[in-house]
């Protein structure tokens, strides 16, 4: 254990502008989760341009915090309303909402709160211990290493995340086509530049991944309809009794450790931690029929999963540079628009960054389980804003980010395009996120087949010939077939939205 | 929730839109391929530039026909979103033109001025809400706004002679 480290960590996280930015984090992903129509990915999109302001670890620190905080937020209006305000509290719907039918919602919601605050926290003590020996191993890694890991977390973003594993794999080929636009490094050749002076750098990922999240949800939500109406809430009983305690003990046990291993895998996330983590549970139990009808091991158990998964995600990002998922995707590229470059040596080269950032997640997950036991009547009237009051705003927060990144109308420009893009491509069933990933790794990934091909001189044998590669790109090529397996149509299930 | 249209057609004319998908993809992988050619395939021991372009086109390619085999014969009806509605789609073209007009108009007007005007009209055309509410929520969000990022992060958003 590293404690000199974990002091220095816990001194940047400390210093008042990041306790304050923590706390802003962790209340924008709070409200952000509540809010169906904007997700964690969304916001951190919109809030890249503000993080640019900021030193590196106090952007990744509020970037962070509203990823985590949304896992936790999501809970509320999948008790109170039925409505799952994140992916990842679907399955929380199921019992959740029942138990507040009861009058159970408070013990839902705390038993929600308590399973999220001991999940997050041994996943990042976790992350402490297991994040410091992954990047020792990867330093070892070379170009070849580099270019199969990038394989691998394709394959497995693209299993995960896209109900089609070949309208998957086509944005990932669409993001390495977009990667490589603007001059090459190596030969200096404008690639896709068809003469645009604003491209020969490249296409700058961040107003696209603000139109692909941000805007593009937008205008997927302009379709819906309706508002669900809220429950007159007696949330006063936040806190689950002993009985609820005592029967949730087990799942926040396993959802925990289910969730943190789910949440290494690139591509699985939170979301489908949260359901394995309810399939777990209601196999587990002596009566499994009664899930469905407000068993608050159907609470305990995902909304601890959901937890883990989402600080499990932090362990590739940090120790190899890896995005986990989108989200992940945008923190590395947040990491790299500081002029950090992720991988291994982030430990041993910007320790405060990392050890600020995991000590941040501590103190987040503290201010998380505070806001969320005794404030749930506030969250709750968040809902009731109308849509149309907060679509507007969300645009604007597009339009001035994209344009203050280079003072650029071209940028406003590429924002609005991939806006209408991205709505193409929810109607047409195509994900985003093996795009961004595509998107963001392509330098990387190019690098390592180039690097790798030279060294070789010419044989792609090398990927292979070199065990931890080879290990790498056969667990990819298992991965692919994973859909064959019947057991994952029945742990996954149909991806609802 | 297909806004009237009966299902069947609605999932028809998605269905078409797939093929439609797949063609948009075949032809950029197909832009794509020739274009990296041009770059320079380079040798298997020297990747030129146009090396991993091009094999992500090919890859796009094929990746193509497969969707337009399976969409063509039939083979699998996968989930995809809903039709939207007229009234949808009328007021996803308005946040669009909306978007653009914002764009185009931001170093005429000024930040403070075109700010408002986006609200407003997202709220009044596509909020549908009153003109006093309507003006009322654009001024003030306009104000904000330009408290916000002007003065208080001083980001240099265009303004008119004015100064706003």
């Amino acid at each position: 254990m590293q404690w000199s480290n974990i002091l220095l960590g816990f001194e940047t996280a400390a210093q008042p502008v990041n306790l304050l930015f923590c706390f802003i984090g962790v209340l924008l992903g709070q409200l952000v989760g509540i809010l169906p129509g904007l997700g964690p990915a969304a916001a951190i999109a919109i809030l890249l341009p503000v993080s640019f302001t900021m030193p590196p670890a106090t952007a990744i620190i509020l970037l962070a915090g509203i990823y985590y905080g949304a896992q936790y937020g999501g809970t509320i209006t999948s008790v109170l309303l039925n409505v799952p305000g994140e992916s990842s509290s679907v399955v929380t719907t199921l019992d959740g909402y029942q138990m507040a039918q009861q009058g159970r919602g408070g013990a839902a919601l705390g038993i929600a709160a308590i399973g999220s605050f001991i999940a997050g926290t041994v996943a990042n003590l976790a992350l402490m211990v297991i994040g410091p020996l992954l990047a020792d191993i990867a330093l070892d890694f070379g170009p070849a290493e580099y270019f199969s890991l990038m394989i691998l977390g394709m394959a497995t973003i693209t299993i995960f995340t896209s109900g089609s594993v070949v309208k998957g794999w086509s944005m990932a080929a669409i993001g390495v086509l977009l990667g490589s636009v603007g001059k090459d490094i190596i030969s200096g050749v404008p690639r896709f530049t068809f003469g645009v002076r604003e491209l020969m750098d490249g296409i700058g990922f961040v107003p696209v991944v603000m139109g692909l999240f941000g805007v593009a949800e937008v205008l997927s939500s302009l379709e819906e309809e309706g508002k669900p109406v809220p429950i007159k809430t007696n949330v006063r009983d936040a806190l689950p009794s002993a009985e609820d305690m005592r029967r949730s003990g087990w799942p926040i046990a396993r959802g925990t450790v289910l969730g943190f291993f789910l949440g290494l895998l690139p591509g699985a996330g939170s979301v489908v931690a949260a359901f394995a983590s309810y399939a777990v549970e209601k196999r587990l139990s002596p009566t499994p029929e009664k899930f469905g009808t407000g068993m608050i091991e159907g609470v305990a158990g995902p909304e601890s999963a959901n937890n883990a998964a989402a600080g499990a995600g932090f362990v590739p990002l940090l120790s190899l540079g890896i995005p986990a998922t989108a989200v992940m995707a945008l923190l590395l590229g947040a990491l790299m628009i500081h002029g950090i470059q992720p991988g291994p040596m982030l430990f041993s080269l910007h320790p405060e960054i990392v050890w600020g950032v995991i000590a941040s997640m501590y103190i987040g997950n503290l201010m998380l389980l505070i806001l969320n036991l005794p404030l749930i009547p506030l969250w709750v009237k968040c809902v009731e804003v109308p849509y149309a009051y907060m679509f507007p705003l969300i645009l604007l927060f597009c339009l001035i980010g994209a344009f203050s990144l280079q003072y650029s109308l071209f940028d406003t420009g590429t924002l609005i395009a991939f806006g209408l893009i991205g709505y193409l491509m929810k109607k047409f069933g195509y994900e985003p996120a093996p795009l961004i990933l595509a998107l963001i790794l392509t330098p990387l990934l190019e690098n390592g087949l180039r690097q790798s091909l030279m060294i070789s001189q010419g044989s792609p044998m090398i990927f292979i010939t070199r065990p931890l590669s080879a290990a790498f790109l056969v667990i990819a090529a298992l991965i692919l077939l994973l859909p064959v397996l019947p057991a994952r149509r029945r742990l996954f299930g149909e991806r609802s939205k | 929730m297909i806004d009237g249209a009966p299902r069947t057609g609605g999932i028809a004319r998605i269905a078409r839109g797939d093929v439609a998908a797949g063609l948009v993809l075949l032809i950029l992988g197909g832009i794509a391929a020739f274009a990296s050619i041009k770059y320079g395939l380079g040798k298997w021991s020297v990747p030129g530039p146009g090396f991993l372009p091009f094999g992500a086109a090919v890859l796009i390619i094929i990746l193509a026909l497969v969707i337009l085999a399976r969409e063509l014969t039939g083979a699998v009806r996968l989930e995809i979103g809903q039709v939207p509605s007229k009234t949808a789609l009328r007021d996803v073209l308005a946040v669009l033109a909306a978007m653009v007009g914002y764009a185009a108009l931001l170093p005429v007007t000024g930040f403070l001025t075109t700010t408002a005007l986006f609200v407003g009209f997202l709220l009044r055309f596509v909020g549908r809400k009153s003109w006093l509410v309507t003006l009322l929520v654009a001024a003030g969000v306009a104000v904000v706004a330009h408290l916000l990022f002007v003065v208080f992060l001083a980001v240099q958003m265009p303004v008119t002679p004015f100064g706003f």
